[in-house]
């Protein structure tokens, strides 16, 4: 399933696995993107799959002439070495009925490959929230079991609020509560498969609508950044106005909502 | 395939819901829809004519099956499809563009000049064409696609035109002996999803004997220099365009 890019698999012990779910608004794929371009990370590998749909296109994060000719595929894994931070980025759906054996062949290549944890990045349906999600915070986070006792006390430091776990069928108030995410595609599978097998999973996602989700993929990153630290906001000499990070949009977010206008429309 | 004598060496069939051939419709052989050939003068080259859409959850398996059966090695792969122009992104808008243009995508081991300007970011391809540049790419293999867009839903001759830059390339002219006339009689096929040409081969060093070009089936003898018979083209084009009618709803 994994390919590397060169003749040898790179060294991922020890290394956090930072990866999209396919969700409501690519969410998660569009925060992979700005982190992938704001830390320049590079390609140190494909996932091979029959489970994905197949498509190909350049360098998504070109900046010039020299590096926007490389082939890119729809699922590759991106590293940045010095910080420890691995990157899979999805492109493309799932094939109908592969989603689930997806998950198990990727949590397998995470045991074997030595990643220290997994961050999910997803999205879930604004419209399936209940009164109390309405009245707060758009964040969330989840934890497998394995996770939760490193992480947890840092969680609870930083104010996260918990995905709460609702009524398994909707509609009765007397079944069992457990966890769902509408819109999430995989986020679940992930989920449980990492209870289930005992891996490190942490979940982080917001509830959004479809629309233009780039500023929800921007609050996501920011979000995953209040615990990672992997960019520090640049200083602003002008007041005391809160400094941005400095979050870099690739290239090929260009033309997100097709080509030009036909002057004639007008 | 006017150029030169093609030998059918294989086939890959696949049935779905966008195969709506009836029974007095044959693409020969019987019943193949992606037929294999190769050039009797130099079987290292291989071309594939696929005249039917593969599925998104067939590609995977077409392409083990194909790819499968031969070695990698001094493999060097050419993708001839077509897309309509509203596939494409741009600033401007593409009713202002001069149709048919010609773009290519390249894997990393492709080291020949191209014919035209490579694929812009943020466009994509899908479908078979981007399964096998995939799957060149993840096992290194040289390969490029020639993506035609037009604004035609019918095959026509202006949009085969554009893929003369094609036929003057290093690895192609090698294998089409009159580019004019080649030009003029090729069906380098038609759009959308249903018919892409998978071509394929094997680079045995030397110019032209790596890869080669998808046209109409060439059959019979007797051609001589410069002038071409036309014993079927006419007739593989109707076809083609008449597969291209069934297959473009597939709730008719």
């Amino acid at each position: 399933m994994f390919v590397p890019c060169g003749d040898s698999a790179p060294d991922l012990a020890g290394c956090t696995l930072l990866m999209p779910a396919v969700s409501v608004g690519n969410v998660g794929q569009l925060a992979i993107d700005l982190i992938i371009s704001t830390l320049n990370m590079c390609k140190i590998g494909y996932f091979y799959t029959d489970c994905l749909v197949p498509m190909v296109g350049n360098n998504p994060y070109a900046t010039a002439e020299e590096n926007s000719t490389e082939l890119s595929t729809n699922a590759e894994v991106y590293a940045l070495p010095s910080r420890k931070l691995v990157a899979l980025q999805l492109r493309s759906i799932f094939i109908k009925y592969k989603s689930k054996p997806f998950c198990e062949k990727l949590l397998s290549w995470v045991k074997s490959s030595g990643c220290a944890k997994v961050v999910v990045l997803s999205s879930s349906h604004s419209y399936h929230r209940n009164d109390l999600q309405l009245r707060s915070t758009p964040f969330r986070y989840l934890l497998t079991p394995s996770m939760q006792k490193s992480v947890q006390n840092k969680m609870q430091s930083l104010n996260w609020e918990e995905m709460e776990k609702t009524t398994c069928i909707p509609e009765i108030d007397e079944s069992e509560l457990c966890v769902r995410i509408p819109g999430g595609g995989i986020t679940k599978t992930l989920y449980d498969e990492g209870c289930s097998k005992d891996i490190p999973v942490a979940v982080l996602l917001k509830f959004v609508s479809e629309g233009d989700n780039i500023p929800d993929a921007l609050g996501l990153v920011e979000y995953l950044n209040e615990w990672l630290q992997m960019i520090k906001p640049c200083v602003q000499r002008d007041g005391p106005t809160a400094a941005a990070l400095p979050w870099k949009i690739p290239s090929s977010w260009r033309l997100l909502f097709g080509s030009g206008l036909p002057p004639a429309l007008f | 395939m006017n150029s030169g004598v093609w030998e059918e060496v294989g086939c890959a069939k696949l049935w779905n819901e966008w195969c709506r051939t009836t029974d007095t419709i044959h693409l020969s052989p019987t019943e193949a829809f992606c037929v294999f050939y190769h050039l009797k003068s130099n079987p290292s080259v291989l071309l594939c004519q696929c005249s039917c859409y593969v599925a998104e959850d067939q590609q995977f398996q077409w392409l083990e099956k194909v790819f499968g059966s031969c070695s990698r090695k001094n493999m060097q792969v050419t993708v001839l499809t077509c897309r309509h122009v509203t596939d494409y992104k741009t600033a401007e808008s593409t009713s202002s563009l001069h149709t048919p243009f010609l773009k290519a995508l390249k894997t990393q081991n492709f080291r020949e000049p191209l014919c035209c300007s490579l694929l812009e970011q943020p466009n994509i391809v899908h479908d078979l064409p981007a399964a096998v540049l995939s799957y060149c790419q993840v096992w290194k293999i040289p390969a490029v696609l020639y993506l035609c867009y037009t604004d035609v839903m019918k095959l026509d001759l202006i949009t085969v035109e554009a893929f003369k830059p094609v036929l003057s390339s290093r690895s192609l002219r090698g294998l089409v002996k009159n580019c004019l006339a080649a030009s003029q009689l090729c069906a380098a096929k038609a759009l959308g999803k249903w018919c892409s040409r998978a071509v394929c081969g094997k680079h045995a060093g030397g110019e032209g004997a790596g890869r080669f070009r998808s046209c109409q089936r060439y059959s019979g003898p007797g051609r001589s220099g410069n002038t071409w018979n036309i014993p079927q083209s006419t007739e593989i084009l109707k076809k083609l365009m008449t597969t291209n009618e069934i297959q473009s709803n597939i709730y008719t």
